[in-house]
């Protein structure tokens, strides 16, 4: 049996500082232009053995410590990673101070990357060697780069607060570059310019868990706050599926609507004419005569067409089973009025009216009927049908079926505000007027 | 089917109305009188409507 044999692990290589006498490691197998010394943060020349001093920090800096330890190593995207650099960077934005971290991340075979953290959000960056197309160092027009769109977020100068560890570039402390940030979740596109060069790098959102389980890191990742530029919406792709799944529904309750539509009996039952005058003499009210209702319990129908003209009619009706006893009460307010005005001809209300009366069961009917009115006459006709549809359920369940995917879309777009309105491109102005004037 | 939760709803408001539809219901609930007696046919003027089904209105502008 073959013994497992560990691969070798690079040792790193220790120099004395020149200015405190302290240790100072290397582990960038000599592609680091500068590190800094753990102990008096004084930034040293990589580049040869002599580590001459180029920026001594006279006031100490207010020193951070790195949530990944210098030296760790983790997996991810594919390599194994070592952090052997870390340094803060700032914009300052309308007296507000905005502060984020910067891990530089070495692998001997594949170079360098980047972890960005700020406020919980971290980004595992690749610098790239492809210039994006049409950059503009103005940076307020999109960028395309890998056949994706760009949109600019925010731009500003950066100034380097803290550095420790290694780094492949002369870093110093106050070292200032115009950044701007192309946004398109899960990627960020970041330029960094400086009178010399422009520097493009690509950051993928990667969530805190991941980072520390990649790294081994005690504990768990600080939680995450507010929504970063890049942030994946949890549900901003999703929207365009939830209405697909919307139109499929709304489909099958067409269909369904139609299917009744087609397979509803709408079986007149009963039809007659009369006539009403408010001045005949007598009883006004009577009944019809009988009609059968057959087949599953079901809607019936009441229809009155009537011949009104500028006045008003009440109907009360009662459909009684003639064999059970048991009566529906129900009643009807027709009115129809026009005219002509200032305004021009107006007209309200309908000579016709109809009620639906619920799930009527099977059996011997008959109406009575008791019209009103001030004066005036009418005539008027009375038609039952039963097993009608009653598209209200249509219509109410389509409402129903609508609340999710709008509750949805809100909520996307809720989250993709929160992410404008930290961009120098805010969906919504927010005055700063605090009413002191 | 990415909407597990939203396809059980559905499925639910799509049974629902089906069943509604079948058994011929409406949102309007008229009132249900028992034991009208017989002689409301020959005489229907004896009957006494129970209103409140539909309020009475008289329009015109």
């Amino acid at each position: 049996m073959t013994p497992h044999v560990e691969p070798p692990v690079a040792k790193p290589h220790a120099l004395a500082c020149p200015n405190c006498g302290g240790p100072v490691e290397r582990r960038g197998f000599g592609y680091s232009m500068t590190v800094v010394c753990p102990g008096c943060l004084t930034v040293l020349d990589a580049s040869t053995p002599l580590l001459q001093v180029l920026q001594k920090i006279e006031a100490e800096q207010s020193r951070r410590t790195p949530m990944i330890p210098l030296g760790s190593r983790g997996n991810m995207s594919g390599g194994t990673w070592e952090a052997i650099g870390f340094q803060t960077r700032a914009v300052v934005e309308d007296g507000e101070t905005f502060e984020w971290e910067e891990y530089l991340l070495f692998n001997p075979y594949k170079g360098f990357r980047y972890l960005t953290q700020y406020d919980g959000h971290w980004n595992f960056v690749t610098p790239l060697e492809a210039m994006p197309q049409s950059p503009n160092q103005r940076g307020l027009f999109p960028v395309f780069y890998d056949g994706l769109v760009y949109k600019h977020f925010s731009g500003g100068q950066a100034t380097t607060t803290f550095v420790l560890g290694e780094f492949p570039w002369r870093v110093r402390v106050g070292e200032q570059v115009v950044a701007h940030d192309y946004v398109n979740p899960p990627w960020v596109l970041s330029s960094e310019i400086t009178k010399d060069e422009i520097a493009w790098s690509r950051g993928e959102y990667v969530p805190g868990s991941a980072i520390w389980k990649a790294f081994q890191l005690p504990g768990s990742a600080p939680a995450a706050r507010g929504v970063y530029l890049n942030q994946p919406s949890p549900m901003g792709h999703k929207v365009g599926g939830m209405w697909a799944n919307f139109a499929l529904m709304l489909a099958l309750l067409l269909g369904l609507a139609i299917a009744f539509a087609i397979f509803s009996r709408k079986e007149t039952v009963f039809r007659s004419s009369y006539a009403f005058s408010s001045s005949q003499q007598g009883e006004p009210s009577f009944v019809t005569g009988d009609f059968d209702l057959t087949g599953r319990p079901a809607s019936l129908e009441v229809a009155v067409n009537t011949s009104l003209d500028n006045n008003w009619t009440y109907f009360n009706f009662a459909l009684v089973n003639e064999d059970t006893g048991q009566a529906y009460d129900f009643g009807r307010e027709v009115s129809y009025y026009h005219g002509a005005d200032s305004d021009g001809s107006w007209d309200e209300g309908s000579r016709d009216s109809s009620v639906l009366i619920p799930a009527v069961a099977p059996g011997k009917y008959y109406l009575r009927v008791e019209p009103e009115m001030d004066s005036g006459a009418l005539t008027y006709d009375l038609t039952l049908r039963h097993d009608v549809p009653n598209y209200t359920w249509f219509w109410l369940a389509a409402g129903l079926l609508l609340i999710p995917p709008v509750l949805y879309t809100i909520r996307a777009r809720s989250f993709e505000t929160q992410r404008w309105m930290n961009s120098d491109h805010p969906p919504i102005r927010v005055s700063s007027n605090d009413g002191d004037d | 089917m990415r909407f597990p939760g939203y396809l059980i709803y559905s499925m639910l408001l799509l049974t629902g109305t089906t069943w509604a539809e079948f058994r011929g219901w409406t949102l309007d609930r008229p009132n249900q009188v028992n034991n009208v007696p017989k002689t409301v046919r020959d005489n229907p003027g004896a009957y006494r409507a129970v209103y409140g089904f539909y309020p009475r209105y008289v329009g015109g502008k």
